[in-house]
């Protein structure tokens, strides 16, 4: 098990920064996924940990050895591509032997670690086989097969599962997790769909415009997004925002929003809020309940009820504000009109306008 | 409806003027015509009169001597070329135009651009022994054993260019991938080129080796600028041969043999070549 | 790689990954290559040019590699209107109005037929469409040799051996096999979307090809256009058998010019001579740039 330190790493392609002043730490055995839109910077941070990309500031170290200056194969990493970057005039077996072969590892060797790796992900029968006569999921077993042979504790995945259909993806989803668990390796892994991100992460990074904006667990990127982006880039439908102002009074701190006032009493702000601040709030669409009583925090129209089977999404509009709501179907048959809308104050996220970070 | 006919014209015009021209130069080989076509049918006398000639004999040696060498010294030195071009380099594009401007020219001024340079008594060679090399030599050109080399290597300065602008674009064409999981393999990049990339650009490869046997094959204008067959008939093409049977000496019959020989020739090495495609596909 | 990754604090610039001594003389070695490349590809080029300013004199005295003391154009100037070819004293300056009527309706006649072969053959059903290019694509790597003697009978008995129409002729029918390739090729990655379209709006064979698909081929034209004009431009053989004495093109004036001897070789006016016949592919290649190479290797992209 390898744990990788990075420090304030930065990287630009001439004047445009892909990297700023990256630092984070990433524990042995863990599976960090590095998440984010396209062009966020994550690839590249993946790029700079193999050693693919030269970095401009900063350095990275494993166990506490500096790796900057080294070489990818010198780094000793296993790494998955988006394309597989299978030799494709190789068959399967020297696909997985020919690095090996170039570091003058010993025949029997290099037979002992193939059939292990062919043996771990059941792909014996395809070792005589060249590349173009696999299937996709096929092919990403053996690159996989190609990081194991090199017997690593580091393994690096570039958006390894986006060339395949959906339930392959599920598929091998579930199989990239039941080999991390197997292998006990540090594993990173960067991709751009949030639902692999969470299923497979002990924690995730996520990135927008070359910073990580929160490196946390699933749970916690979820349910305390730390800034206004990953609330509106986790989630499906993402996270309600409502713009509101706060206010100190002597209830307790409440905002303003609209016509309504949301009590904001019992909110863990981490800053103390100040009075008059404009703020955005958060609130998952799980977290909204649908209430008939006579006092509820929020009146809202509803503009369209979309059955999903599990749930049903109420979209509505509150103020000026479209927001999603996740009820049960048999809750939501029969709505319309104007609704009450409650929540509590320990499901809210309060961010501040002006940093888009969490309060 | 229409389509079908607008091809009619092109379908007449290629039927007639390759296949039936090809068909009647077949036909001329057996007869025993001479200065102009007489349809006596003379069996093979053509062919044997052919085979009995030492110039025939030079000629189609020399196709294949001048074809490997041509076809095997371009494509090495345009990949190795394509492969330099291919490291960042700085001025690509300048060496890009150098290298491949010699595409554009003709044979004939390959030819007398090469003649004048590797000239024995005002070219190189006078160069050479100008600066004091009194003793050295370079006078292929007027060797009858070497002046086929001098052909050679005025045709690969004609196509080397051409095979460095497709491999290069082969080379392009390869997955960044390809080269990030050799580096994290730890794989050198001559072992790369050697062992993965070249090997992936096979088809590429093929397509040049093709593209350089049509000018083999068709080879006549650069011999006629160059050494016009000399000294002697020592650096003579089947080409050359059947024009100037055709054209100077008149023997129809006999330039028909000769070309119903280059016909059969070709023959054999499409089907080669298709068979090669075939066990490739098969594989 | 260790003992030099401990040698250098972290704190310098991370470029020190580049700069080990292997790779500086690997980097070197590249660079020797691509100059000594150069100098091959170049050469011939230069003496070319440096000889066709040089005086009799100077040839004779001076070495190849030697350059002219002064700029002398009077080689080109004789090249040009007064060397001597056969018996004729006019220079090549005859050469290139005949390379000129003869390339004109070679290339036009041979870009139209195969853009128009090229978009039946990919956009319409044709039967057998696959056989008939490969059928087509024969004449293409059968040498001309083959059918020159029996075409030289064909258009002599239509009457029009030795004249301008046999070798435009000619010309077309050499030029088909890869002029319609590189068509067919483009035509085929067209989408039959497009087509279908136009035919359910009424439009027949012809409209759509000239209101339609021809506005759309500019790039692939411009590709057939260059090739075709190299390829005629620099052909020797098909112009010597069947342009006929009076209209012999550049190419063939050249090498006859080179093959006259009358006195003293006169090697500055056979290269001015030269380079003036080179002239218009060169500049062609030089100015089309990006095109020139699509035609050369248009041929390789083969479907």
């Amino acid at each position: 098990m390898i744990g990788v330190q990075i420090e304030s790493l930065s990287r630009h392609f001439g004047a445009l920064p892909v990297l700023r002043d990256i630092s984070m730490e990433v524990q042995p055995g863990e599976f960090t996924v590095l998440l984010g839109p396209s062009g966020c910077g994550k690839s590249t941070l993946l790029a700079s940990i193999a050693g693919l990309d030269d970095l401009q500031g900063g350095r990275i170290l494993f166990d506490s050895a500096d790796v900057s200056d080294l070489e990818p194969a010198e780094r000793n990493i296993g790494m998955v591509f988006q394309s597989y970057a299978l030799y494709p005039t190789m068959t399967v077996r020297q696909n997985l032997s020919f690095g090996l072969e170039v570091a003058k590892t010993s025949k029997a060797d290099i037979q002992e670690r193939v059939t292990w790796a062919a043996q771990l992900l059941q792909i014996e029968p395809l070792l005589d086989r060249k590349p173009s006569q696999l299937s996709g999921g096929q092919r990403q077993r053996v690159a996989i097969g190609r990081a194991l042979v090199r017997k690593t504790n580091l393994f690096l995945f570039d958006e390894p599962l986006s060339n395949l259909d959906a339930k392959l993806r599920t598929e091998m989803r579930v199989e990239i997790k039941e080999l991390h668990r197997r292998l006990g390796a540090t594993f990173i892994y960067v991709t751009h769909d949030q639902v692999e991100a969470m299923t497979l992460a002990t924690r995730i990074a996520i990135m927008q415009g070359g910073r990580i904006e929160q490196y946390a667990t699933p749970e916690d990127v979820y349910e305390r997004p730390a800034s206004l982006f990953v609330a509106s880039f986790i989630g499906a439908p993402p996270m309600n925002l409502l713009p509101a102002t706060l206010k100190q009074t002597s209830h307790g701190v409440v905002a303003f929003t609209g016509d309504h006032t949301v009590s904001l009493k019992g909110y863990p702000f981490k800053i103390a809020p100040a009075d008059g601040q404009p703020i955005v709030i958060g609130i998952r669409p799980e977290n909204i309940l649908i209430d008939g009583n006579v006092a509820p925090t929020l009146r809202a129209e509803v503009v369209v009820v979309e059955p999903l089977g599990a749930d049903t999404l109420v979209w509505v509009d509150c103020a000026a504000n479209r927001m999603a709501v996740r009820t049960h179907p048999k809750e939501a048959k029969g709505l319309s009109g104007s609704i009450g809308l409650s929540f509590k104050v320990e499901n809210l996220s309060i961010f501040s306008k002006d940093s888009g970070l969490r309060l | 409806m229409m389509a079908r006919f607008a091809l009619v014209p092109s379908i007449l015009l290629c039927a007639i003027g390759f296949y039936g021209a090809m068909l009647w130069t077949v036909v001329i080989s057996f007869t025993s015509s001479t200065i102009t076509p007489r349809y006596e049918f003379a069996g093979l006398a053509q062919y044997v009169r052919l085979f009995t000639m030492d110039r025939w004999h030079v000629a189609y040696t020399n196709m294949f001597v001048f074809g490997a060498l041509y076809i095997a010294c371009s494509l090495i030195f345009g990949v190795l070329l394509a492969i330099a071009l291919d490291q960042s380099i700085r001025g690509r594009n300048l060496l890009q135009t150098i290298f491949l401007y010699p595409i554009a020219l003709s044979f004939i001024v390959t030819g007398l651009a090469w003649q004048w340079l590797l000239n024995p008594t005002t070219g190189l060679q006078n160069y050479v022994r100008g600066l004091g090399f009194e003793s050295f030599a370079f006078d292929w050109l007027s060797s009858p054993d070497r002046a086929v080399y001098t052909l050679v290597i005025a045709g690969v300065w004609h196509a080397a260019g051409l095979v460095m602008a497709i491999m290069y674009a082969g080379l392009g064409s390869v997955d960044g991938e390809i080269w990030r999981a050799g580096r994290v393999d730890g794989i050198p990049r001559t072992t790369m080129y050697r062992r993965i990339i070249l090997p992936m650009l096979k088809p590429v490869i093929i397509v040049c080796v093709v593209l350089l046997s049509m000018d083999v094959i068709k080879s006549y204008e650069l011999v006629v600028a160059m050494t016009g067959g000399g000294p002697g008939y020592s650096t003579d093409l089947p080409a050359k041969f059947v024009v100037d049977n055709l054209f100077t000496r008149t023997n129809i019959g006999l330039a028909s043999a000769a070309a119903t020989l280059m016909l059969a020739s070709i023959i054999v090495l499409l089907l080669l070549f298709g068979w090669l495609q075939k066990e490739r596909v098969a594989r | 790689m260790t003992m030099l990754q401990t040698a250098i604090p972290s704190a310098v610039p991370r470029r020190a990954r580049k700069h080990r001594p292997a790779a500086a003389i690997g980097r070197l070695g590249l660079y020797g290559f691509l100059v000594l490349a150069a100098l091959f590809f170049a050469i011939p080029l230069i003496i070319m040019v440096s000889t066709s300013l040089k005086t009799v004199e100077e040839i004779r005295t001076g070495s190849i590699f030697m350059l002219p003391q002064a700029l002398d154009f009077s080689a080109w100037a004789k090249a040009w209107s007064s060397a001597c070819i056969g018996r004729q004293c006019e220079g090549i300056r005859g050469g290139l109005w005949n390379s000129i009527l003869i390339m004109v309706p070679s290339t036009a006649l041979s870009v139209l037929i195969s853009a128009l072969n090229g978009y039946a053959l990919s956009l319409w059903r044709i039967r057998h469409a696959g056989l008939l290019l490969s059928a087509l694509m024969v004449g293409a790597f059968i040498p001309y040799q083959v059918m020159i003697y029996p075409l030289v009978r064909m258009s002599s008995t239509i009457g029009i051996y030795g004249s301008i129409p046999a070798v435009v002729l000619v010309h077309v029918l050499f030029g088909l096999p890869i002029l319609t390739l590189i068509f067919r090729n483009f035509y085929s990655a067209l989408p039959e979307e497009l087509i279908k379209a136009a035919r359910v709006d009424g439009a027949g064979f012809f409209r759509i090809f000239f209101r339609i698909v021809l506005p759309m081929s500019t790039n692939v034209i411009i590709v057939a256009l260059i090739l075709s004009v190299t390829g005629v431009w620099n052909d020797y053989l098909l112009s010597l058998i069947f342009a006929g004495r009076e209209n012999l093109p550049m190419t063939v004036e050249l090498a006859s010019l080179v093959s006259t001897r009358i006195g003293v070789p006169e090697y500055n006016v056979n290269m001015a001579a030269t380079i003036i016949t080179a002239l218009p592919p060169l500049l062609l290649y030089l100015f089309s740039g990006r095109y020139f190479v699509r035609g050369i290797t248009a041929g390789a992209v083969k479907g």
